[in-house]
């Protein structure tokens, strides 16, 4: 009983996030322009932002429950990153978002582009708590995987203060496992860059 | 945020389809960021049909946005199949799946008829128009190899579709899968297997690719290695529902019933639906099992009561079971829910009228039997044979053996190679303690079609092709799906387009003498040989025509 109100209300919560989330939309996109376009676009981003950090959530709750399934499909992972940092909704002052796909790149991939997508965007909007002027959304082939990464300019791992539930790393975790091919399984890295900052990576076998 | 419009895209002309008032106006909100101005709201099936029907043909719908659930008894994946099997969109609209995430596992497994692709909630009008562009590349891609494939030029389409993997194509494994049903529709079985190895070697345990697999072997007689896989399949996905479709069509084929309802039960116990528990109750009746047919008959008229799909034969079906269950009663009871809404369809009413007349005969009510045999034999004058039989039948239970006798006659003699017919019209017959007559009827019309091959042939032999093709082609009438007439009929067709070159009327006709040898002589040897000879005359015509 317990169970089913809770899954209820986070149900009615993220009808209603969503429904919000349309709204704010349409004010930011209105008020384009005006005096007000820096609130509402900050507005919108958070609402998208929460929305995002619900599913996430549920997500990572029903991976805990029944296991985490991967729909895999071929998607090329050039257009595929292109298309998750065109649909970020960022906070207006955010720091510029770049998207670079390394050599040897391969012209298709099987992964679950919703899941990925999802782990993906938790990966950015971390960055984007620390990055100084940029962060780098990036893909490529890796001894036999295909490995996305978020880097940030940032202090890097360890040196910086703020709190984190870890809820994003857990659910960016299960996404990554869900991900199979024969033996091997996905897996996430986060580590330091040589240049200074953080980078984390999804690798999909 | 602003989104820069693309032309392509704000050309489109839509049709949205939820239950949710607010949905359909976020999703409408959406498509008008996208500079989609001509949207069509719909918020059941009933009312998305309604607009369908109601698109002007200058200009259909080019895009379908449907929530997967839709409240009602039909959802939207129902509404799909509905669509697509009625063909009531152009095969170019593009449909996209809304669904829940909770729900995206369960829906993505049921894909006999996909669509084509998925949007999961929450999306933003930049992500629906990602998904867009997407499908129109791929579209565009592989536009030249499926033009071909629409006229029947499967071999340049095979061509088409090898050039698009041979250069490492993002839409490689897209390619795959389509060359491999062209190979698979001109009988080349163990190339098309070679073609889903191809896609395996790319990515193991692509499930299409596996089952294709296995449906390759099944094709090409090797049915023992076709179950082993089909078996490993559904071991590997235990919810993967075309395994065990696949697996049933096998058994079924076999004679295996009991096994065939056996991997029945378990595709309707992953995915429910109108269409499986049908199967089921199927399997079930010709195995006698009424106990099962029943439970199966009744499940599909309550899931449909208020659907799309509803159908007024699963009521028939279902009374008919219940009249040979000695429950008049039962049986009058399942047709009334659908009597008046499908008051013109004759097949269904003869039906209802022969389950009326046998359910009044047995509660002595003899006035009202008479007055509904005489509606059902009046309506089984324009029904389709299967109805005949059920008025055939209630004749007898009636005394009308005469009747019944002459009725069935002329449902078996003209469809006297409808071997599920004859077993039902045997079984009537048996009833009635008649068995002999079906096959007297049958063999007196093989022997006349038989004979008329036979003089169409020894006419070809001696060149006279023109009249040889007149006489098959009245064989053919007689005897539709008869390998042998079958088998000569392209022949003698095949000798006219190697003497005369290319007629489209004719191609035509051979393919489709081909096609209807491949469903009932699937993977034997002169069919494979005779398609083999087909494709390369239609080569030879193709390269005749580009010099």
């Amino acid at each position: 009983m317990k169970d089913a109100l809770v899954a209820t209300v986070v149900h009615d919560l993220k009808n209603a996030l969503a429904s919000l989330t349309s709204s704010t939309g349409n004010i930011a996109e209105r008020t384009i322009g005006s005096e007000l376009e820096c609130d509402t676009g900050k507005l919108h981003a958070t609402t998208v932002a929460l929305s995002q950090r619900l599913v996430g959530f549920l997500t990572l709750y029903r991976s805990a429950e029944a296991g985490l399934k991967a729909q895999l499909r071929d998607n090329t992972p050039e257009d595929f990153l292109r298309e998750v940092a065109a649909g970020l909704v960022l906070p207006p002052q955010a720091v510029a978002i770049k998207t670079v796909t390394r050599e040897p790149s391969a012209p298709f991939w099987f992964f679950d582009d919703y899941l990925t997508r999802m782990a993906l965007e938790a990966a950015v909007h971390n960055a984007l708590r620390f990055a100084r002027s940029e962060v780098i959304l990036a893909c490529g082939m890796l001894d036999g995987y295909l490995v996305f990464s978020v880097a940030d300019d940032g202090p890097g791992l360890g040196k910086c203060g703020e709190p984190s539930t870890g809820l994003g790393t857990a659910l960016c975790q299960a996404i990554a496992q869900a991900h199979t091919n024969g033996t091997r399984a996905g897996k996430v890295v986060l580590r330091n860059r040589p240049e200074g900052g953080a980078i984390f990576e999804l690798w999909l076998p | 945020m602003v989104i820069i419009q693309n032309s392509r895209v704000s050309k489109l002309k839509a049709l949205l389809i939820d239950d949710m008032s607010g949905m359909r106006a976020n999703l409408r909100a959406q498509l008008h960021q996208l500079g989609i101005q001509d949207v069509a709201q719909a918020a059941s099936a009933t009312e998305a049909l309604k607009a369908i029907a109601q698109q002007p043909a200058g200009r259909p719908f080019d895009l379908v946005l449907c929530d997967y659930n839709l409240g009602g008894s039909t959802n939207g994946q129902q509404l799909l199949e509905h669509v697509r099997s009625k063909k009531l969109l152009l095969p170019a609209t593009v449909w996209f799946m809304v669904t829940a995430e909770s729900s995206y596992d369960y829906v993505a497994t049921a894909s006999d008829y996909a669509p084509d692709d998925y949007l999961i909630k929450p999306f933003t009008a930049t992500n629906l128009e990602s998904r867009l562009m997407r499908h129109f590349e791929r579209q565009d891609a592989l536009e030249p190899a499926i033009k071909r494939m629409s006229v029947g030029d499967l071999e340049g389409a095979i061509a088409q579709f090898s050039k698009l993997t041979e250069a490492g194509s993002k839409f490689t494994m897209d390619a795959l899968r389509l060359k491999a049903r062209c190979l698979t529709s001109l009988n080349r079985h163990d190339e098309a297997k070679a073609v889903f190895a191809q896609a395996l070697s790319i990515r193991q345990g692509v499930p299409w690719a596996e089952l294709g697999f296995a449906r390759a072997l099944r094709d090409a007689g090797e049915t023992e290695k076709a179950v082993t896989a089909v078996v490993a399949i559904s071991a590997a996905n235990p919810t993967l529902v075309g395994a065990y479709e696949l697996l049933a069509e096998i058994h079924q084929a076999r004679g295996e019933d009991a096994q065939a309802l056996d991997a029945l039960h378990k595709a309707e116990s992953i995915v429910p639906s109108a269409k499986r528990s049908r199967a089921v109750a199927e399997t079930a009746v010709r195995m006698g099992n009424m106990e099962t047919a029943t439970a199966a008959y009744a499940k599909v008229v309550a899931s449909t009561r208020t659907s799309v799909t509803k159908n007024p034969y699963d009521n028939a079906a279902l009374a008919q079971i219940y009249m040979d269950t000695g429950a008049p009663d039962k049986a009058l009871e399942a047709l009334k829910p659908v009597q008046r809404e499908f008051a013109n369809e004759t097949g269904f009413q003869a039906i209802a009228a022969a389950v009326e007349a046998r359910a009044y005969g047995e509660t002595g009510d003899e006035e009202a039997a008479a007055a509904a045999l005489e509606r059902a034999l009046e309506l089984a004058k324009n029904a389709d044979p299967e109805a005949t039989l059920a008025v055939s039948k209630a004749c007898f239970a009636l005394g009308k053996d005469a009747e019944g006798e002459r009725i069935i006659t002329n449902a078996v003699r003209a469809n006297h190679e409808d071997a599920r017919l004859i077993a039902a019209a045997k079984k009537v017959l048996k009833d009635a303690g008649r068995e002999e007559i079906a096959g007297r009827i049958v063999d007196a019309q093989v022997q006349e079609m038989l004979a008329l091959t036979e003089r169409a042939l020894g006419l070809a032999k001696k060149a006279q092709l023109a009249e040889a093709q007149a006489i098959i082609a009245e064989a053919i009438a007689g005897l539709p799906n008869n390998v042998g007439v079958l088998v000569a009929a392209a022949q003698i067709n095949l000798l006219f387009i190697s003497q005369n070159g290319l007629d489209i009327e004719v191609a035509t006709r051979v393919r489709e003498y081909l096609a209807r040898l491949d469903a009932l002589a699937h993977g034997t040897e002169r069919v494979v040989k005779m398609s083999a000879f087909f494709n390369e005359l239609l080569l030879k015509a193709r390269a005749e025509a580009v010099t």
